[in-house]
């Protein structure tokens, strides 16, 4: 059976150095209307992006910055968000920062993505050409939601940048303190929970992540119906190449008797490259739609809480195929910056062209 | 090695059989039983609470009708569940009476509440969604029942198209159809980047939709086999997961008598707000919030957590019926007939080695002398350690000596000690259970021998929590496994017991992840580090020692008010297991408030198990501590 040809087959993407000669060349045009919507949060790599589209750009900038609160942050961060505030302020003129809670005050329930994508209606998306969301500093429940908006919206810009700082060992070094339950991100629900998916063969694919082993009970605990298989994901190729054997030691427990993973059902995704998760995942999809279509399909359930990088392969497929993505969203973050957090630069910048005239031809 | 005890709760096993071979019928009958001969389980709400890893949804999933139907089945494997049901009135001559369904209220009906309609939309979008639901969960119950029925039939007026349109359908099968129509509508409007104006609701028809009232029971027949009436249930599991503006309404909304089926409504302690969690934890009933419903009359409240002493050894009994089912489950075991847990625990200690008891022995004499206490009154009171009742082991005998010896230091003027040869103590001096358990802990922090082993001990450091009772055994399962493989006697040493449990104690400290779970560990180390210390006194004098705070009862009532954050903190650190709040406790003639450590945590910083030791504190110290 022909099966439609995924929407980014050939996604463009730019890394290892080529992201910041693209981003000049590509808006040294004056006629370009840009909206870079970013964090304003504690993350060192919030400001990277932003200095350099106002420093090498030529368009005209607006930026949205949305500052993400949640109830148990130490003061620490909160300085370090200042800090951040600051020089947006000082860098950029036409700037808007908006607040999104990202739990309910009173019980804790999460709101952050239904706040987000409220933001994303109200903005004038006609009046740009170009949005660019820097993910660097957004937390996924924020993303992953924002970029369905952008995409899902009528009059959204013609070109939709995503750019992400590519940097695991930052994205392992800060601790979540993850929330009480597992959830569906806004507006990623897919089939999940409804009738007419309840004969489907469920299939899991949890991102395993070094110390997050409460994280994923909590979404397995919380996935109803219970999978039917489950295929964990380890980053390999990875910057740290033993890092699949120290997870598979690290999950020992949950592999063997929690989940009771067959050895073969594991997929390995290079922690550099998104799409090879996107391709994967759409590849095992097709292959489980054809095996279950007579004895109520088939659905993937997605659980991205690993680097950033990956988990934007799992949003691309989520979006194109509907998948559920369930998660934990952090009640706050731990973070100690360290001497490599000092150290990185726009050379780890990574950008994907996830719609636009690149594909104007084409789709 | 695949070990059954790690995947710990049962909800993760999705075939009836595998769930029925790990169920224990105990926690049914306790809980559940006495309410179910009065036959009011059905008639009313149900509400039950417990932490988590209780129990709640493996006592839901049981009474599911599917799950009876297995039950039936297979009667002879499942004798004491059938047993159980029986009691609780979910079977009557041998034959299911209830067409039950379990519905996790997840994310979605939470997710209502943040929807931008008036409170009465939301509101009957959250009934709406439960009812299509449980019509659905009640349909798919029927589908996995072995031999399906031929015929399903609504035994209610349905005549009028009023009432049909109440119901949703005139058949069963139309019911169900129009169920996951308005499922799917819901969920549309729930799942939406952007939700619908208010003005495209009205075709949900959520203000009509009531099969609640309508269905009072649905007739089921089997080709050639019997006919059922079975009563319809349904369980609301995971309600602490609505806000709880939305817990309250539902309560109301269940309360209601207008409504035909049986209701169970299942949450957490910590569904609530702190003050309401504190007061639940310990069955205190709650002033109304149902203005004109008693809720005595109106409402059965179960708490699978309690104070009832006889709780203590019913958990006892499920979790050694528990342990012994999974065993069973195990290759290893199963072949080898080894199917009784209780017995592979060890509950003697190996003595000191000769030359620490030497040196214990060395101690006791360099504290009589630096003490002044003559070498007849130490022959005396090493005399009443020999008389006393029990058979102590050496070890724990000169343990006791040692805080004798100080006891009665403290119990003779000092000056008597230097100018008499061997004053009287003011009280004479007296060996009981407390003192003996002191003498053992000493034992445990000064020469690290075992203190926490055997079955008791296990059951004790579990919380009457099912769920830590099997993650806690775990580890002495592999042990045991690994014993086996290396062709040694089965039987766990207390040495072992004690290395292992405590082990795991801090691995479970350390993955501590629920909210405010840094300030309930700081509490907790603080507390512990307290106890600790009080506790190995020389002269013991808190007996078996301590694992609690005590804070004035009426400082404790003004906590959630003047200070959420740390009633945040409680209610968390209660809701998980760390501690218990022992709420009214009478000492001295004063009322405290008991902060008392779970069985976690003595495990870990080497505290009694045993209850009731506690440290006079203040609101302040509790707070300087989360600080």
């Amino acid at each position: 059976m022909s099966r439609p040809r995924p929407r980014w087959e050939r996604c463009v993407m730019h890394r290892d150095g080529a992201t910041p000669p693209f981003l000049a060349e590509w808006f040294s045009s004056p006629s370009r209307r840009v909206l870079l919507i970013g964090g304003a949060g504690f993350d060192p790599r919030s400001t990277v992006v932003a200095k350099l589209l106002s420093e090498r750009s030529k368009a005209s900038l607006s930026t949205l910055l949305l500052r993400e609160h949640r109830p148990l942050s130490p003061t620490g961060l909160m300085q370090g968000a200042e800090e951040n505030i600051k020089f947006f302020k000082d860098k950029l003129t036409d700037l808007d920062i908006r607040d999104v809670q990202i739990f309910s005050p009173n019980d804790m329930a999460l709101t952050g993505g239904r706040q987000v994508a409220e933001i994303a209606r109200g903005i004038q998306w006609e009046d740009y050409t170009d949005v660019v969301i820097d993910c660097s500093a957004l937390s996924r429940g924020i993303v992953f939601p924002l970029v369905k908006s952008v995409l899902d919206h009528p009059h959204s810009p013609r070109n939709l940048h995503l750019l992400v700082i590519d940097q695991a060992s930052l994205d392992d070094g800060i601790i979540a303190e993850p929330a009480e339950r597992a959830t569906t991100m806004h507006g990623f629900k897919g089939r999940l929970g409804l009738e007419s998916s309840q004969q489907a063969a469920v299939l899991w694919l949890p991102q395993l992540v070094t110390g997050q082993q409460a994280t994923l009970a909590k979404i397995f605990s919380g996935l109803e119906p219970k999978p039917h298989d489950i295929c964990p994901i380890l980053p390999f190729p990875s910057q740290d190449l033993r890092k699949p054997e120290k997870l598979i030691t690290e999950f020992r427990n949950e592999l063997e008797s929690t989940w009771q993973v067959d050895p073969r059902n594991v997929i390995f995704a290079s922690e550099a490259n998104p799409l090879d998760l996107y391709r994967s995942i759409l590849r095992i999809d097709d292959e489980r739609g054809e095996v279950f279509r007579e004895t109520g399909g088939s659905l993937v359930v997605l659980s991205p809480i690993g680097s950033k990088l990956l988990s934007l392969g799992a949003l691309m497929a989520s979006i194109e195929r509907d998948f559920p993505v369930v998660y934990v969203e952090a009640l706050t973050y731990k973070f100690t910056p360290g001497l490599e957090v000092q150290s990185f630069s726009d050379k780890k910048l990574v950008h994907l062209w996830l719609k636009g005239e690149a594909y104007e031809n084409t789709h | 090695m695949f070990n059954p005890f790690e995947r710990r709760a049962t909800e993760y096993l999705r075939d009836n059989e595998a769930f029925l071979a790990v169920v224990t019928p105990e926690p049914i009958r306790v809980h559940l039983a006495k309410a179910g001969s009065e036959k009011s389980l059905y008639d009313r709400l149900v509400v039950i609470r417990g932490t988590p890893g209780s129990g709640k949804t493996t006592i839901a999933r049981v009474f599911e009708t599917s799950v009876v139907s297995t039950v039936l089945r297979n009667e002879e494997a499942h004798k004491p569940l059938m047993a159980a049901l029986d009691e609780c009135g979910a079977l009557q001559d041998a034959q299911p009476v209830l067409l039950a369904a379990r519905i996790p209220l997840e994310s979605d009906y939470r997710e209502i509440w943040e929807l931008p309609y008036p409170d009465d939309t939301r509101n009957a979008l959250l009934t709406t969604l439960l009812q299509a639901r449980t019509i659905l969960a009640w349909k798919r119950q029927l589908d996995r029942m072995s031999g399906s029925p031929t015929n399903v039939r609504l035994v209610a007026e349905l005549g009028s198209p009023g009432a049909q349109s109440t119901a949703g359908a005139d058949t069963f099968e139309n019911l169900a159809k129009t169920a996951a129509r308005i499922e799917e509508s819901v969920l549309r409007v729930i799942g939406a980047l952007v939700p619908p104006p208010l003005e495209e609701l009205a075709a949900l028809d959520a203000d009509y939709y009531r099969p609640f009232e309508i269905l009072g029971s649905v007739e089921i027949q089997f080709d050639g086999g019997p006919t059922w009436l079975l009563h319809p249930l349904v369980i609301c599991d995971d309600a602490n997961t609505l806000h709880p503006t939305q817990f309250a309404f539902l309560q109301r909304w269940l309360i209601r008598r207008e409504l035909k089926v049986g209701r169970w409504l299942l949450t957490r302690l910590d569904a609530l707000r702190p003050e309401e969690a504190f007061a639940l934890a310990h069955q205190e009933e709650q002033p109304s919030e149902l203005p004109g419903v008693t809720v005595s009359r109106e409402v059965i409240q179960i708490n699978l957590q309690s104070e009832r002493k006889d709780q203590k050894s019913a958990f006892r009994k499920m979790a050694r019926d528990m342990a012994n089912r999974y065993m069973r489950q195990m290759p290893m075991f199963a072949t080898r007939k080894l199917d009784d847990f209780t017995s592979l625990l060890s509950d003697k200690p190996v003595r000191l080695t000769a030359s620490k008891l030497e040196s214990l022995r060395a101690k006791t004499l360099s504290e009589a002398k630096r003490l002044h206490i003559s070498v007849d009154r130490y022959e005396s009171i090493l005399k009443l350690i020999t008389d006393y009742g029990k058979k102590l082991e050496e070890d724990e005998q000169l343990a006791l000596l040692l805080i004798l010896l100080n006891r009665y230091a403290t119990r003779v003027d000092q000056k008597e000690l230097f100018g008499q040869e061997d004053p009287e103590p003011v009280r004479p001096l007296k060996i009981d259970s407390g003192l003996e358990e002191a003498a053992r802990l000493f034992l445990l922090h000064t020469y690290e021998r075992a203190y926490f082993f055997g079955f008791h001990d296990l059951c004790d450091a579990s919380s009457e929590n099912a769920e830590q009772f099997l993650r806690l055994s775990a580890i002495l399962v592999d042990a045991i496994a690994t014993r086996l493989i290396r062709n040694q006697g089965a039987m766990l040493s207390c040495e072992g017991q004690t290395k292992l449990l405590r082990a795991r104690a801090e691995e479970f400290i350390k993955a501590w992840n629920f909210p405010y779970y840094e300030k309930v560990r700081l509490l907790v180390e603080v507390i512990a580090s307290k106890c600790r210390s009080e506790s190995l006194r020389a002269t013991a004098w808190l007996g078996s020692g301590a694992n609690a705070f005590g804070i004035p009862q009426e400082e404790f009532e003004q906590l959630s008010r003047k200070h959420p954050e740390l009633a945040n903190v409680l209610k968390y650190g209660m809701a998980y297991n760390a501690f218990t709040l022992v709420p009214k406790y009478d000492c001295q003639g004063k009322e405290w408030c008991l902060i008392e450590l779970g069985g976690i945590a003595c495990l870990h910083y080497g505290l009694t198990l045993k209850r009731g030791g506690f440290i006079k504190s203040t609101v302040d110290d509790v707070l300087e501590a989360i600080q």
